[in-house]
This record gives structure tokens, sequence and C-alpha cells, in this order.
């Protein structure tokens, strides 16, 4: 009889203390956006708190707020002063010099003096254990003085290099902080380090010192949020803000839900069917036509997403507006005979088989290889679909060169054309596609050699048309990004690389 | 004496084997992991400097003896895409999925052992016939699916937790403690009606014995008899079940922690593997092994100690 009473009462002490836990959370449970506090959600974790050695694009549009360069970008995709209050350039891009921005600070409140430049951009130039540098473009610094008392930089080029700006966005840090730089990162960006914790969260706060115009929402979560599975729920439950880069059916249902605004701008990079020219039957360039005719890539961005999506029809997308050609669009009208007689022609009328390789983690890509597999069955082309993981991707695809086809996006480190033109010299260690023609690499060589812009314009848009005629690739689109924010927020602005610009949004 | 002593040897041949396999396994798949550090920046100067950084230009046995050399000693590695400590990384993840698992292990022993033994004394009544028609069904709902439904019921529905809203230890442990509660219920709830069978089952078969008849008739009631003897003659192939069922709710909550976006030793496994981080994923593997190889030898010293025949 005892013993029964004692298991009743452990009973229901157990209900009681779930009872009262449930009530105290219904008290306690707040929804996201109550306070000045603002949770991001990304989909990786950072590979590296250094701004130096991280290497992921997703570290990178991270770390853009904390961090920043003599140069930075801005949504229009210019080029602005920030630790640098103005450049000159000298010799035709030989001399850089640069003047530091007056009484600009450092998060921890120091201020940054000529010496903190030259620790950075020594630490980038210097040789990795690979003989390169940390930002490879810096090979080419021959020097870099400073002079304390005028705040001057002066950078001086072994090879004149009018792109060389564009790679001095390179984060600026003090020299002080250097033994800290992965654990405790100092910049001066407008947010600056609270807390990381690895696979969880990174923590950053409005930085009140900075030198432009201050971030809106004081303090702001970068949550790690694997996996789109969760996302929606995430989002519904309140548990994160924003998310960048939402799939398409998501970005459908959470534009159904009153709480959230979906916004829609572009991805950024060059989507294309990325053929193997150095492989039968892509030896041929008829055949490469061919394809580039049986595709419908209308078709493609409807069944991909929703009909969003900007066609395009060489190696460069629409945010780099001085290179981008949009007459080179429409260049391979989708036409079934034309592919068919220029199979024949190549000799290949009993038809082609061939592989196409695609990472199973990007849907997007996926889907587009499915539509262009049964696209291709019209004019008698057999294309098998091999899912491979991201890992096996980048090993036999990307560097051994081990494939026929892949569906693949292509992004720019930087605000550069030879960003996205550079690999496909026959020469370059990232020609994955083993792209081989002499007059691209003469016009590409004649464009890096070029100081006058508009000819060197004119040289890079020569690459790209030469891409477009001899159909180095199937080229497709550039993806929309779907970027959902909850209502009562705004400011968001799309860049054209790869960035989060939290410092924009701001409460409504 | 000497059987446990053959269990600990036992116990660390299992250990070896599994060390081995899981080493071996990753030595063949594809991917390499300098060039997922590196992507598409690789250049074969590059990675290969990085091989040769992380040791993996030598030999498979040296790489195999000097990492368990290294894990007898303590060392389990550095990771590659953290740089740090494998130890350091692994340790906080380790102890939310061992929270998660424990508390997911309190809430079923709590709830199947009372629920259990009021079927075993109403066998055939009609809360009996309706908890094992629930039964039925929650057996068959694997954890992730009940948090699912939990996200959904309680998350969205009630809004009594949010969704995702994890909040490490340290900054909040009551909040920490109240949000675990969700994903450990999922956990448990397929394990409750698989616990509730059986120790019904256990407790029934054990109430035919003789020497209950015995206990009736010197006279002894029949909660006494119940409390006094047969529970705890039904307990000793519970406890060896239990010790089983701890070690898959380990599994358990490593999937689950999916769907709550709980930062334990599932993200970091399921990470570390497709960034090619070895030492890591081979570090959670043998954290879940030695834990599976404690549980099973705990339980089997258990049963000694609950059992006086055993012991001799």
């Amino acid at each position: 009889m005892k013993k029964e009473t004692v298991l009743k009462r452990a009973v229901s002490c157990l209900l009681a203390v779930t009872l009262t836990a449930a009530l105290c959370g219904c008290a306690g449970g707040k929804k996201g956006g109550n306070s000045d506090k603002f949770t991001v959600g990304i989909p990786q974790d950072i590979d590296s708190l250094d701004p130096h050695d991280a290497v992921a694009a997703g570290t990178k549009e991270v770390l853009f707020n904390l961090f920043e360069g003599l140069l930075k970008p801005d949504s229009e995709g210019n080029l602005i002063p920030a630790v640098a209050q103005e450049m000159q350039e000298k010799e035709n891009g030989k001399v850089y010099e640069f003047t530091l921005r007056s009484g600009i600070k450092f998060h921890d409140g120091s201020p940054v003096t000529v010496d903190d430049v030259a620790y950075s951009l020594n630490k980038c130039s210097a040789t990795g254990p690979d003989g390169t540098p940390l930002v490879p473009e810096f090979a080419n610094i021959s020097k870099v003085e400073t002079d304390e008392a005028s705040s001057l930089i002066t950078i001086t080029l072994k090879q004149a290099d009018t792109d060389f700006p564009a790679y001095l966005t390179c984060a600026i840090t003090p020299e002080a902080n250097k033994d800290k730089e992965d654990t405790a990162p100092i910049g001066t960006g407008p947010y600056k380090f609270v807390s990381y914790t690895p696979q969880d969260r990174l923590v950053v706060r409005r930085f009140d010192d900075y030198w432009g115009t201050k971030a809106n929402i004081e303090n702001v979560t970068f949550k790690i949020v694997p996996g789109t599975d969760t996302l929606v729920t995430d989002l519904e439950g309140g548990s994160i803000d924003m998310f960048a880069r939402v799939l398409s059916e998501q970005a459908r249902t959470l534009s159904e839900n009153p709480e959230f605004q979906v916004l829609e701008g572009t991805m950024n990079l060059v989507q294309a069917l990325y053929l193997n020219n150095g492989r039968e039957p892509f030896k041929n360039e008829k055949v490469r036509q061919a394809i580039c005719y049986a595709v419908n890539r209308q078709e493609i961005l409807d069944y991909v997403s929703d009909g969003k999506g900007t066609i395009i029809g060489s190696s460069m997308y629409p945010s780099f507006k001085k290179y981008y050609m949009p007459e080179l669009s429409d260049r391979y009208a989708t036409d079934v005979e034309k592919a068919k007689s220029l199979l024949a022609e190549a000799g290949f009328s009993n038809g082609v088989s061939f592989t196409i390789t695609v990472p199973s983690n990007y849907t997007q890509h996926v889907d587009t290889a499915l539509v262009i597999s049964r696209q291709l069955k019209e004019v008698g082309i057999n294309a098998e679909i091999k899912e491979v993981e991201w890992g096996t991707w980048l090993s036999d695809v990307y560097t051994a060169r081990n494939f026929d086809a892949t569906v693949i996006g292509v992004d720019a480190s930087n605000l550069t054309a030879s960003a996205l033109l550079s690999r496909f010299e026959s020469k370059a260690s990232n020609n994955f596609i083993n792209f081989s023609d002499a007059a691209y690499d003469e016009n590409y060589r004649k464009a890096m050699n070029e100081t006058d812009d508009a000819a060197r314009t004119e040289s890079f848009k020569e690459c790209e048309r030469i891409l477009s005629d001899r159909a180095a690739n199937v080229y497709i689109q550039d993806l929309p990004e779907f970027v959902v924010i909850r209502k009562g927020y705004s400011g968001y602005r799309f860049y054209p690389l790869y960035v989060q610009d939290i410092s924009l949004i701001s409460r409504d | 004496m000497k059987s446990v002593l053959k269990k600990f040897l036992s116990m660390f041949i299992t250990l070896f084997v599994v060390s081995f396999l899981a080493f071996a396994a990753f030595a063949v798949i594809p991917g390499d992991p300098a060039l997922m550090r590196l992507k598409t920046n690789a250049t074969p100067e590059a990675v290969e400097a990085l091989r040769h950084s992380y040791g993996l230009d030598r030999p498979f046995l040296t790489r195999y003896f000097s990492w368990v050399s290294g894990l007898l000693m303590g060392d389990m590695g550095t990771s590659y895409t953290y740089s740090a400590p494998v130890s350091e990384i692994i340790r906080s993840k380790l102890m939310v999925t061992l929270y998660l698992t424990a508390l997911a292990f309190v809430i079923m022993t709590l709830i199947s052992i009372p629920v259990a033994v009021h079927c075993a004394k109403n066998d055939g009544g009609l809360t009996d016939r309706v908890i094992s028609a629930v039964n039925q069904v929650f057996m068959s709902v694997p954890p992730f699916f009940a948090g699912i439904i939990i996200t959904y019921i309680f998350g969205i529905g009630l809004r009594i937790f949010v969704p995702g809203g994890y909040v490490p230890f340290e900054d909040d442990p009551a909040g920490f403690i109240y949000y675990m509660f969700f994903p450990a219920f999922a956990v448990a709830i397929p394990k409750i009606a698989v616990s509730v069978r059986l120790l019904k089952s256990t407790i029934m078969k054990e109430s035919k014995k003789d020497y209950v008849r015995t206990a009736y008739s010197r006279g002894e009631r029949g909660n006494t008899v119940l409390y006094r003897h047969v529970i705890w003659n039904a307990m000793i192939p519970a406890v060896t079940f239990y010790a089983m069922q701890f070690v898959d709710m380990i599994a358990g909550s490593i999937i689950t922690e999916q769907v709550f976006s709980i930062p334990g030793l599932g993200r970091i496994l399921l990470t570390s593997i497709e960034g090619r981080d070895y030492p890591v994923v081979l570090a959670v593997l043998m954290c879940v092994a030695v834990a599976a190889v404690i549980a099973d030898t705990v339980s089997d010293l258990g049963v000694i100690a609950l059992d006086p025949r055993i012991r001799e």
C-alpha cells in the first residue's frame, strides 16, 4: 500500500513539473522581432573568423558586415572608398596611392594607422606553402610604402593592372590583434564581433564609432540553419527573421504568409550546362552548338524557378553592367531541326550519349539537368544524369576534369571581368571545361594588357562573344535569388557579389 | 570477477574493430579533405600542400596507427575545418546530445514503468486496451516524424515553444532545459511504447511463477506481492533492454536534432561528413561507439548486481 502512494506521488510530481514548465514557456515564448534584435539564418557554418583565411562565399558574405578594405563594393557594383578616404592611380595603373580616412577607428576604439594597413596587405601577399599569396592577385605587388605624417599608403605593382583596386577590398585589421584574428576578430565595419559558437551562431553588435552611415539594428545574430528542411518552420516559429537564397517553392509558401515579404534579386552566377571540351563528342563544335539549339531555356526557368531568372548567353551576368551583353541571350534560340541537322553534319546522325554529373546538394542544378535531359531526347541525344555529392563533384569534375557535362553556377569572387573570364584561357589552372581557343587567348591577353578602359572592355566583350559563338558551354541563366524577411523590416539591398549587408536593414 | 574482466576485454576488442572499420571506410570513400577546404580556389599545388599539412600523404596504416595512438593518449587530432583540437569542438556538442538522450531516457522510464504496471494490473481492462492500441501506433513512429508533429502542434499551433529557438546552456540554462524537453519527448515516444509493452509482458509472465503463488498462500496481498517481488524480478531482463534503448536513443537524438535545429553531435557529424573533416567524424563515431559499449557493460554489471545467481 505504502509503495503505491510513493509511486502516485512521483507521477503527480512529474505531471506538476511538466505543467509548470509548459506554463512558464507560454509566458516566455516570445516571437522574433520584438526587441532591437535581428536574427539572420545562414545555410552553413563560418569557415574562419579571420577575414584573410575565410574561403567560403557563405562566410565572406557575413564577414562583409565586420570588415572593410581600403575600398569596398557598393550595391551598384562600384568600388567606394572605405578605410581609405581617396585613391589615386598613377603611371597607368602601376602605382596606387591611398590616403587613410582621418579619424577612422577599429572596433576596440584604437585608431587605424598606416602600419595596420601595411600589416594587412603584407599578410595577404605573403606566400603560403604552395607558393601563392592568400590573395593570389597580390603576387603582383612589388612594394607597399607608408608615410605616417601624411597618412599615405603607396602600392607599387610589378606590372600595371587597372583592375587592381578590385582586389583591395581585402580586410584591414589591426596588427595588435594578430594572434586573435580567428577567435576575437577586430575590423572597421559597421558591426563588431561579440561571440561565436561553432555550428550554432555568430553574434555581432552595432559599432557606434563607425565612420560611415551607422547600422540601424543594434544586435544581430547569424544563426546557422543547415539543410533547408527546417527553414520554413524556423521562420514561421520566429527563431529567425531573415534568410537569403530560399528555394522557389519555399518562396512561394512564405509569400502566402502575411508575416513575411519575399524579395527577388539575382544570384549573380553563370548557370550553364558546362561541357568538357577536351572530350568526345564535345571536341566537335557542331555537337556543342546542336545542344545549344536543342535546349529551351524559358522552359527551364519555368520549371526550375516559376519562370523567374534571367536568360544569359555567355560567361557574364547582368549585374556586371559594364561587360554584360544582353544581345547574346538569344544567340541560340530553340530550333530542334537545326540541332538535328548540325548533329548530322558532325556525323552523329545516329544520336549521341553522354552523362551529366550534378552535385546533388544544389536542387536548382539537379532540376535544370532533368529538364535538359528531357529536351535533348527530342533531338536524339541521350543524356544520363548522375547525381554526386559536393565533395565528389569537386574532386572528380572540378579538379580531375573527369566528366562529360555538368550543370553548375560559376560566380565571381570580385568585381572584375577576369573573375569570370580568366578560367577559359587555354592554360588556366581552373579551366575545368578544357576550353581552348587561340582567338580567345589573344583577346583575353589584349584586355589584360590594355590600360585604356574602353578598349579593354571591348576586348573582354569579344571574349564573351567567342565563348558564345564557339558554344563553349550551354549557357542558361542567372538564377533568381529569393530573400525572405519578416514584415516590419525594410532597406534590404541586393549586391552584385556574395554580400549580405545587414547595416542597411531597419525596423519600420 | 572473471566475468567482469572478460567483459572489459571484449569491450576493448569491440572498440578496436570499430575504430579500424570506421577509419578504413573514410579512407576509401571519394572526396578529398584538402579540396573541400579550398573549394573552387583549389590549385594542384595548394591541394598538395594542404594534404601534406594534414598528413594525408602518408600510407594508410601509418595514418591509422598514429591516429589510434593519439586516441589512446586522449588526443583526437585537429579539425580540418576549424583548425582547432577536435576534443574542444565536440565536447560541447557531446554534452548537448547526451543531455537530450538522458532527458529522453528519464522521460521514458518515468512514464513507461507506471503505465506498464497499471496495464499489467488491469490486463484486459478498458485503459489497458486503449493504451495498447495507442502503443501500437506510437511504436511505429520514427523520432524525427514525432519531432515534426510536435513542432507543428506545440511550436506553430499552440506556440508553446519557438521552433529552432535553441539557446546554448551557457546563455540561458532555463531556456535550454525547456527547449530540450520537446525533442526529448519526440525521442522518447516510440521508446515508451516499446518498453510499456515489454515491461507489461515480463510482469505478467513473472506473476504466473510459483513463488508468487507461494507469496499469496503466505497471506500477502496483491499489491504487496506485485511491488515487493514481481517488479524487481521483472526488472532483470528490463535492465538489459533499457541499456539497449539508451544506445538507440543516442541515434534517435542525433536524427531528431536536425528537426529541432539543435547543434549537437548530429549536426557536426553531418557537416563534417559533407566537408570530409575526418578527425571530427571519427571522433564522433568513437564517442557513440564508446557510449554503446559502456551502456552494454553497465547493463551487464547491473544484471549481476540485481541477480545474485549470476554473481557466483
